[in-house]
Parts: C-alpha cells; sequence; structure tokens
C-alpha cells in the first residue's frame, strides 16, 4: 500500500523520492501519512486514507468541506489547508492537502496564543452565522444525536433526564444564534506557521449548532482554568448581548454538549461516573 | 490443515493447552463466563468501563496499522500465529478472503470463537496449535503474521536453544506461504533505550537482553532458577536470520510507542521522517524527552537513535 501511494504522488512534486510517515489521527477510520519529498525535513503533503472502503464516502465528504473552508472570505481561508486532490489505491479512497508545519500549543500555553484562537473563532462565527435561533426543538433534536449511544433501560433514562435538564435551563429568552460550526477545534487541530493561525481537520465543518460550540469546545480541551473559560465565553457572548441568567444557562447546555461529544467518542459506553465527572451536573445523572 | 485435532467446542485443538496473556487465566475465564451469560455487547461494555487501555488493546483499530506497508489483496489467505484475543485477525478478516486466527491457548481461541459469532466475521477460523509444528499444508497462506511471537518461541522442550527454535519457526512460516507471500514479524530490539534504562525484558528482569547471552543465562538461572530462553534481536540481527531462512525484499520499520500499537510507522532509511516525528509530533516535556528532541537534530545522532529504537515491524517476502 505505502509504495503504491509513493508512486501516485510522485505527479505531486519534481523529486523521485517519496517516504511517507504514518500517523493515525483520531478515529472515524481514517489513517494518515505525512509525505516527505526529495528528502525534505519537512512534509509537503498530508494523505487521509479511508483505512477500509467503508471509509471512503466520509474522506471524500471531509475533502469537500476543506474545498468549501478554503473559501471562507475575509482572509479566514488562509488559515484553511489547500486541498490538492482525492485519489484511490485498491479501493480506497485517499484525500491529499497541503500539510501544515508549525508549531502547536502545549497545555498551558501563554494567554497571547489563547486571545489568537479567540479573535479567529469570532471572526469565523461572523461569517458563518445563520439566520436562525436555536429553540427548543432544536436542543431536543441535538440531544436525540446521542440517544443511538443509549441502549435499552439506559436510554429511557436518557430520554427522562435530558427532558428534565431541558425544562430547567430552558426559558423562551433562551434562544442562542446558530452558527455553521469547525465542529472539532482544540489545541491539536491548530498551529502557527510563520506567525499565522492554521486550522486543520475540517472533517466536521458545517454543522449547525449553538454560537459558542466551538470556543467552549476549544477552551474545554485545552485544560482551560474554569474562570478563564468564563472570561472568554463571557466575552464572546458580550457580541450577543444576553442577559446574565441567560449567559449562565448557555454554560450549562454548552457544558452538557461538550460531555456528550467526549462521551460519543468513547464509543458510546457510559456510566454514572463519566457522566457527572464530565457534566458537573449532578442532577442530569440517572440518580435523579 | 492436518486431521489429526480434537475438536473442543468447535476449536480444532492440535496441541496441548498452553495459556499465556495479558490477564490472569481466572480472569480470562470470568471474562468468558460473562460473556456466555451476559452476552457479548455487555462483556464488551464491562471491559470498557473497566479499563479502557486494555479495551482498545483488543478492539483499538489502530493495533493492525502496520497492515498498510502490505499489498494487501481481497483475495489473501492470511495466518495469525499467537492471534491472542484476536485484534490483527479481525481487522484482517475485513480485508482478506480467509484469517485461520492461531493461538497456544485454548481460551484465547475460545474468546476469537465468540468475539467471531458476536461481529459474524464469517471468513475467520480459529485453532489450537504449535507455532512450532504448523497444522498446514505447503504454500496455503499469503500472509503470515507473528505479532509479539518471536520472542517466546524458544520458551519450548522442542530445542534446546533458542535460535534453533526461531529459525525453526522461519522455516515453517516460509514452508506454508505462497511463493511471492509474505511474512510479518511484531519485535521488541534487543537494544532498546528502555531496556538499558532498567526496562523489564521477556525474562522477568531487567538489562537481561543488553547482556551477553552466557551472563543473561547465568543471570536468570540464579535469579529464576531458569534459563535465559527470550531471545531478541538488533535490526541486523532480525533481518539476517530472515535473510538465511528464504526470505528477501526485507524492510523494517520502526514503530511507535511499539509494535503492538503502531500508531507511529516510519520506514528504517527515512531519517528525515524520524526527526520530525521526535521534535515536532511526539508530545513530552520531562527532562528525557526534551534533551531527545534537542540532540536529535545533531548529525549522526538521528543514524544511531534508530539503533536503539523499541521495536520494529519487519516483513520479508517468499522468493
Amino acid at each position: 500500500m505505502i509504495e503504491a501511494i509513493k508512486i501516485q504522488l510522485k505527479s505531486f512534486g519534481n523529486s523521485q523520492k517519496i517516504e511517507l510517515l504514518k500517523i493515525r489521527g483520531g478515529g472515524g477510520g481514517k489513517v494518515l501519512f505525512f509525505a516527505f519529498f526529495g528528502g525534505a525535513a519537512k512534509p509537503t503533503l498530508c494523505l487521509k486514507m479511508a483505512s477500509q472502503p467503508e471509509y471512503n464516502l466520509s474522506i471524500e465528504a471531509e475533502f469537500e468541506k476543506l474545498g468549501a473552508a478554503k473559501k471562507l472570505p475575509g482572509g479566514l481561508g488562509n488559515s484553511v489547508p489547500e486541498p490538492k486532490a482525492i485519489i484511490d489505491i485498491d479501493g480506497r479512497s485517499i484525500s491529499i492537502e497541503e500539510a501544515i508545519n508549525g508549531k502547536q500549543f502545549s497545555n498551558g500555553e501563554g494567554k497571547a496564543n489563547l486571545d489568537r484562537v479567540f479573535d479567529w473563532v469570532c471572526e469565523f462565527h461572523k461569517v458563518n452565522a445563520t439566520a436562525k435561533s436555536a429553540d427548543r426543538e432544536f436542543l431536543f433534536d441535538c440531544l436525540g444525536q446521542y440517544q443511538a449511544a443509549f441502549q435499552g433501560e439506559d436510554r429511557q433514562k436518557f430520554l427522562g433526564s435530558t427532558q428534565k435538564f431541558i425544562d430547567r435551563v430552558w426559558s423562551e429568552n433562551l434562544k442562542m444564534p446558530l452558527v455553521s460550526q469547525h465542529g472539532d477545534l482544540h489545541f491539536g487541530n491548530i498551529y502557527i506557521e510563520n506567525n499565522d493561525l492554521k486550522v486543520v481537520d475540517w472533517a466536521n465543518f458545517g454543522r449547525i449548532q449553538f454560537a459558542g460550540y466551538d470556543l467552549n469546545s476549544f477552551l474545554e480541551r485545552q485544560d482551560c482554568a474554569p474562570e478563564m473559560k468564563k472570561d472568554y465565553l463571557q466575552k464572546f457572548f458580550d457580541r450577543y448581548s444576553l442577559s446574565k441568567e441567560r449567559l449562565s444557562n448557555w454554560f450549562e447546555i454548552l457544558n452538557l454538549f461538550q460531555g456528550l461529544e467526549k462521551l460519543s467518542r468513547s464509543d458510546g459506553y457510559f456510566s454514572d461516573k463519566t457522566l457527572g465527572q464530565y457534566f458537573g451536573i449532578e442532577e442530569f445523572l440517572w440518580l435523579s | 490443515m492436518r486431521n489429526n485435532y480434537k475438536l473442543i467446542e468447535d476449536i480444532p485443538v492440535f496441541t496441548n493447552d498452553r495459556y499465556w496473556g495479558e490477564i490472569e487465566e481466572s480472569q480470562m475465564r470470568d471474562l468468558l463466563k460473562k460473556i456466555e451469560e451476559s452476552g457479548f455487547e455487555a462483556a464488551k461494555k464491562s471491559i470498557f468501563q473497566a479499563d479502557q487501555k486494555f479495551y482498545e488493546f483488543i478492539f483499538g483499530e489502530v493495533r493492525s496499522d502496520w497492515r498498510f506497508c502490505l499489498p494487501i489483496k481481497k483475495e489473501w489467505k492470511v495466518l495469525d500465529i499467537g492471534a491472542g484475543l484476536g485484534a490483527n485477525s479481525f481487522a484482517l478478516a475485513k480485508e482478506v478472503a480467509e484469517v485461520r486466527s492461531m493461538d497456544s491457548s485454548f481460551l484465547r481461541a475460545k474468546f476469537i470463537k465468540l468475539r467471531k459469532e458476536f461481529e459474524n466475521q464469517q471468513n475467520l477460523e480459529m485453532l489450537v496449535g504449535d507455532a512450532l509444528d504448523l497444522p498446514f499444508e505447503d504454500q496455503l497462506f499469503d500472509l503470515v503474521v507473528a505479532n509479539g511471537l518471536f520472542e517466546w518461541l524458544g520458551v519450548t522442550d522442542k530445542f534446546d536453544s533458542p535460535p534453533e527454535a526461531q529459525k525453526h519457526f522461519l522455516k515453517e512460516a516460509r514452508r506454508v506461504l505462497k511463493p511471492g507471500g509474505w511474512l510479518y514479524i511484531g519485535i521488541e530490539n534487543r537494544f532498546a533505550a528502555t531496556y538499558l534504562f532498567g526496562g523489564v525484558d521477556h525474562s522477568g528482569l531487567r538489562y537481561t537482553s543488553w547482556m551477553p547471552r552466557v551472563f543473561a543465562n547465568f543471570y536468570t538461572k540464579l535469579r529464576t532458577g531458569k534459563r535465559y530462553k527470550t531471545y531478541t534481536y538488533s535490526k541486523y540481527g532480525y533481518e539476517k536470520m530472515i535473510k538465511r531462512a528464504g526470505f528477501s525484499n526485507i524492510q523494517t520499520y520502526l514503530v511507535l510507542p511499539g509494535y503492538n500499537v503502531p500508531k507511529y510507522i516510519v520506514a528504517w532509511e527515512h531519517l528525515a521522517g524520524l526527526k520530525y516525528l521526535t521534535t515536532k509530533i511526539l508530545g513530552g516535556q520531562n527532562f528525557r524527552k526534551k534533551t531527545l528532541k534537542f540532540i536529535i537534530k545533531f548529525p549522526l545522532v538521528d543514524r544511531l537513535w534508530r539503533f536503539l529504537y523499541f521495536s520494529f515491524a519487519i516483513f520479508g517476502q517468499k522468493q
């Protein structure tokens, strides 16, 4: 397979010598390679291959989304890697894009870089805002996506607890703007290359979610101190002129979704302890 | 397949049962009991909740990513020797025509059988057999998998010296491969830095892989009462053995964190990739990692560092 990929890549550069470094990043049936041309110290291309043919469609869909993200206005497109091509080897789809070489954040990285990401997210949300606001049905629909992870009696408990949670936090004044998200923003997908901020992994781009979801996701995974997280979210929501009460309720909702996202990545096996740990909302648990 | 086997719970058993594994035999029995009583799905969930690392060890897709180094075809027949709990067998079964999953332990073969039924993997067959006496006719397979097996072959009464057992295995593997078929060996490096800094060797003791064999044998006998039999080799040591057994087109890859979870795979010759992996991709901010990231930029360090890597994925093709 590796040899076959190298042969195909020769059309992308002048060098006959191509080496691959294989990295598996994330799940979802993707296998990542970095392609090095002519003995270069840094990779030129990033390849995403379907680990099995069943994942071909998701690879192709991600490539399309990357193309759409590259066209983002206002200079945001420059922060997106350039899509190159989709190829097929032995029935497996492989997307080829520009490799981003740069520094990534570490845990607890300085505030200056967090500010840069914050500015980027604000700009990103501005160009991706939709005309709609979230309503109660939207909230139910979003939570419904996670229902499949629960089975049997657990599903009834999940639905019951979800109902209680929504009843507690929801009010007619809670409507929140909806935006088209990046969907997987964390420090592993952000680079600083030549002093420019670059964002990779656009597989979930375009998913409609509550404003603030991307930012909350990033801050959560950055292990940001709770107070700092609240500051950034407060600044973000100030743009929407939210009342303190609405803001507090939206923090809870964002935390809920963040927790569900984490758990749904863990192969869908939930436990009471894990729910409490991620949500921090005791009354949501089966205990209620 | 030869027909001199006993059939126990629909599993062909060619040899005496010998249990080994990541969990105690009693825990394995408990797990099998749980599967039989509550179903595979429930057992899978309980493994996940108890120990996510162990769950990934059994079911993680990345465990068999070494397969992307080979030109695997749909019509291939694969023999997975020392299949354990089936991580490689099940991944390969999704891509090839047929997988024979062989282990020396009946309990582990039974786990594979139950998993096969749960996942409805029709093209996978399990058996209990001896890696030193493969119960198959000649030239049957396109790929023989020996992941985490080679170092244990010397622990046998059939051969006095571990290298003789290992050479015999290579001969057997070659026998059952078709011309042009591939052998994959996932194995530790005898001279891995880990062992030099006190990591425990397969002998259960520290430093034995770095010792001359005579000293290792003496030391192991002194400490455990048993001979030193878990021979590993350097990169060139493995390649020499494999070549002498009649394999060619030998390719060696460095795998991180290890051959059991080959998340990162770099070809031995790809120094730029090794450097990039070490300095840019791998995390860790402790003193040792920071030192390594610093010194690997210097000439020659990258070449030498390969020789101290923890483990290899090695491929050889039958001439």
